[in-house]
């Protein structure tokens, strides 16, 4: 049955055809040589019933004046059919008058009957029929004929008949496979013009193609159905790429609008910061200090926010990537320290930090992401330590050939959390309990940043915490080694440049003020620009060892500026060090950065610190 | 053909009743539907009572019979069949030209020359082998209709 399954629809129908022709043949066969055979039987009957009527009619005189001679010269005559086998006249009183044996019937075949002479008695025994045929003559029973018949004749008849019917059989059998591979196009045409549809639309991916549909039966409503349904389909895919289209665009919309956003808050809140670090430098009273302090304060709390929201979304969306540079992780930390120390001072905190030896000078991997993330949990201790310590250690976890997982701990002594929120605090939005965010501040996101951030980098982060006693946020992250080791360069922090010339451009006089007045604190020798116009003729003329180039400028942008320089003839120009200074930090605009030429970037709001170890490396290495 | 009781005057009595079967009389022979067979004997009287037995519960063409037996010719007055035996051949032609006309069937009992002088059956030959010789045209001119098939058995004689 499963061979039968397999076969083509195409075979299928010639099969049937051809088997219902053949049976059909083959019954109209049958039923016509069984009634054939009753109707031979039938004929040879009325045959010897006229037969032995006419002999014995002819011969009432000689029955009834009993001339045996003329009676037997007329029976002789029924030599003629040779399928008659023997012929006899009895008398009335069961004398034989006359009689006739062929030269045909076998001696083994002779049977005697014992049936009455005066019966009208039709017998058949093997292949013989006989015939017993009373004679009446006037009213009155004259004598008998009797008669036997071969029925072998028949079976002449029979062969020649089986041969036709093979003949005919084979012959309509060849018509009916021929007619059927004709007429099994009128079903399978259609069928295949469907299949071929179908195959078209898969390969193409064209759901516009139709199927055409030229009949009205089953594969008719088949071929109806399926272009329903295509038809459907196209809609549906129609208004998925509509939706598809509209969800990427919002998303860009939604990502550009994030990225303005960022810029849009960080450039004011850039000048604030930078202005009240420079405020806090000139003579105050106590007053003074304590607003600028809470201004201070209040716009690092903005800032981390406004970092936290943009670095939650840039997860969401999937997008972050994770630079692989060089960077000497103990003067990181030293920055770290350096940036905590105003809010440890405020809160009367003591900072440890315990590097162990092993820890390799210079790592290649994301400094900037390992600065959030110890800032973040650095914060959060400071956050919820009310009084004691907090310490931060680093080792060598495991080491392989090409890399080093570095185990860091973030040890506080604050107000703990209990056992059951340990799971959780890790979540989006979640703090310790909901009371926590009244009393201590933040948008509960900077735990789930940071593990993703340490997850992303391959890393992976935990806690262990006892209330009332403190906790302890432990995370590792593997960092590619840096194989020659030589390079280091341990600077200092007040190192004097001499005679080194930056030229700072930027639209935002604030902004350039801050600069300059950070940098010529520093000793260097400061130039500004406030736009990029002004700014490659300075440079063309000015003899200038660095440009701080701000991105986000009208007329011409730090990118075209970018671009200018590198592609002028004179080599020094050329190849003067560029750092960026962007608001929107993302890795796109960093990487255009580098891809424009430019050495270094910055980050607004700029830190002091950063910049001048920044400006101090390029330079250094430089030389 | 073996019987044992092979009388001649029954199997003469047998032939004369078969005879019958196989000759067609004229409507005109009988004056009514009704009216009888009658056969008549001239010359033997023996006959009488064997042909009475073979005719016994029989009917000839469909109708009853009766038997009249004949000494003198003037004694045959309506008859459709009748037997002669031993007559001389001058009785023989004066009964035959008396009976002329007359519809009857004329059956001779081994007379010779008996049909070339125009008597219609003639029965011939010894016990049992009995033939008889026919003159079918006397036959056709009493208006007598003889099947072909008594014909076949018969030596025909052609005269008149």
């Amino acid at each position: 049955m499963n061979f039968i399954n397999n076969l083509s629809i195409r075979i299928k129908i010639i099969i049937l055809i051809v088997v219902i022709s053949t049976i059909n043949i083959v019954f109209a066969s049958f039923s016509y040589f069984s009634y054939d055979k009753k109707d031979y039987y039938k004929e040879i009957i009325d045959k010897l019933n006229i037969l032995s009527d006419i002999i014995g009619e002819s011969n009432s005189a000689t029955m009834l004046f009993k001339d045996y001679k003329i009676a037997n010269e007329y029976i002789s005559s029924l030599k003629v059919d040779k399928n008659i086998l023997q012929a006899n006249i009895f008398l009335s009183d069961s004398t034989k008058l006359a009689n006739y044996t062929s030269k045909f019937k076998s001696l083994k075949t002779e049977k005697k009957y014992d049936f009455s002479i005066k019966k009208d008695t039709i017998i058949f025994y093997d292949d013989i029929i006989t015939i017993n045929k009373p004679i009446e003559f006037d009213f009155d029973y004259i004598g008998t004929v009797r008669i036997e018949y071969s029925l072998a004749g028949y079976d002449e008849k029979v062969n020649r008949y089986i041969r036709i019917i093979f003949i005919i059989l084979s012959i309509s059998i060849i018509a009916a496979t021929i007619l059927a591979f004709i007429f099994q196009k009128i079903i399978t045409k259609p069928i295949f013009g469907l299949y071929n549809t179908m195959n078209k639309i898969s390969r193409k991916k064209d759901y516009s193609i139709r199927s055409k549909n030229t009949t009205k039966d089953e594969i008719g409503k088949l071929s109806d159905g399926f272009n329903t349904m295509i038809h459907q389909i196209e809609k549906q895919n129609n208004e998925l790429n509509t939706a598809k289209e509209n969800a990427v665009s919002s998303l860009k919309a939604k990502e550009r609008f994030l990225a303005n956003m960022t810029h849009e808050l960080r450039t004011p809140l850039n000048s604030i910061i930078g202005l009240s670090s420079l405020i806090e430098e000139t003579s105050l009273n106590n007053e003074q200090k304590n607003y600028l302090s809470n201004i201070k304060s209040s716009s690092s709390h903005l800032l981390s926010i406004i970092n936290d929201l943009l670095e939650f979304s840039k997860l969401g969306s999937g997008k972050l990537n994770f630079e692989k540079r060089e960077f000497t992780i103990r003067s990181t930390i030293d920055r770290i320290k350096d940036s905590m120390k105003f809010e440890l001072d405020k809160r009367n905190l003591e900072f440890k930090t315990a590097i162990d030896d092993s820890v390799p000078h210079l790592l290649i991997g994301d400094e900037y992401r390992l600065n959030q993330v110890l800032i973040n949990l650095i914060g959060n201790a400071i956050k919820f330590t009310p009084k004691g310590s907090i310490t931060l250690t680093i080792k060598v976890l495991f080491e392989t050939e090409s890399k080093s997982n570095l185990e860091f701990k973030v040890i506080d002594t604050g107000i703990g959390i209990k056992p059951d929120r340990q799971k959780i605090i890790f979540d989006s939005f979640t703090q310790e309990s909901f009371g926590t965010s009244r009393e201590y501040g933040g948008t509960g996101l900077g735990l789930s940043i940071t593990k993703e951030l340490i997850e992303l980098q391959g890393g992976e982060i935990r806690v262990e915490s006892e209330k009332n006693k403190g906790s302890s946020f432990i995370f590792i992250i593997p960092f590619q080694k840096k194989l020659i080791t030589d390079s280091f360069v341990n600077y200092k922090k007040n190192y004097a440049p001499e005679n080194i010339k930056i030229l700072v451009v930027d639209d935002n006089e604030m902004n350039l003020l801050f600069t300059k007045s950070l940098l010529i604190k520093r000793n260097f020798m400061v130039e500004t620009s406030n736009n990029g116009i002004e700014a490659l003729e300075k440079i063309n003329t000015g003899n200038f060892n660095l440009l701080l180039l701000d991105l986000y400028m009208p007329e011409m942008d730090g990118y075209q500026i970018s671009k200018k320089i590198r592609s002028l003839d004179n080599e020094n120009l050329k190849n003067i060090p560029i750092i960026a200074i962007t608001a929107a930090a993302t890795i796109s605009e960093i990487k255009k950065c580098f891809k424009f030429g430019m050495n270094d970037y910055l980050t607004k709001p700029v830190d002091n610190e950063v910049l001048i170890s920044k400006i101090l490396a390029i330079l250094h290495i430089k030389e | 053909m073996k019987d044992e009781k092979l009388e001649p005057e029954l199997i003469k009595s047998a032939y004369i009743n078969n005879i019958t079967k196989f000759i067609e009389w004229p409507q005109n022979a009988f004056n009514f539907s009704m009216s009888p067979f009658i056969l008549g004997i001239f010359g033997n009287e023996q006959l009488i009572p064997h042909l009475s037995l073979t005719l016994r519960n029989k009917k000839i063409k469909g109708r009853n019979w009766k038997l009249e037996l004949y000494h003198t010719p003037e004694e045959i007055k309506h008859c459709h069949l009748i037997f002669l035996s031993h007559l001389k051949n001058s009785e023989i032609e004066y009964l035959i030209d008396y009976l002329k006309n007359k519809h009857i069937l004329t059956i001779g009992d081994n007379i010779k020359n008996f049909c070339e002088i125009g008597g219609m059956i003639n029965l011939i030959g010894e016990i049992p082998n009995l033939g008889f010789e026919i003159n079918q045209k006397v036959i056709q001119k009493e208006e007598l209709n003889i099947s072909s098939e008594l014909l076949d058995l018969a030596i025909l004689i052609d005269s008149f």
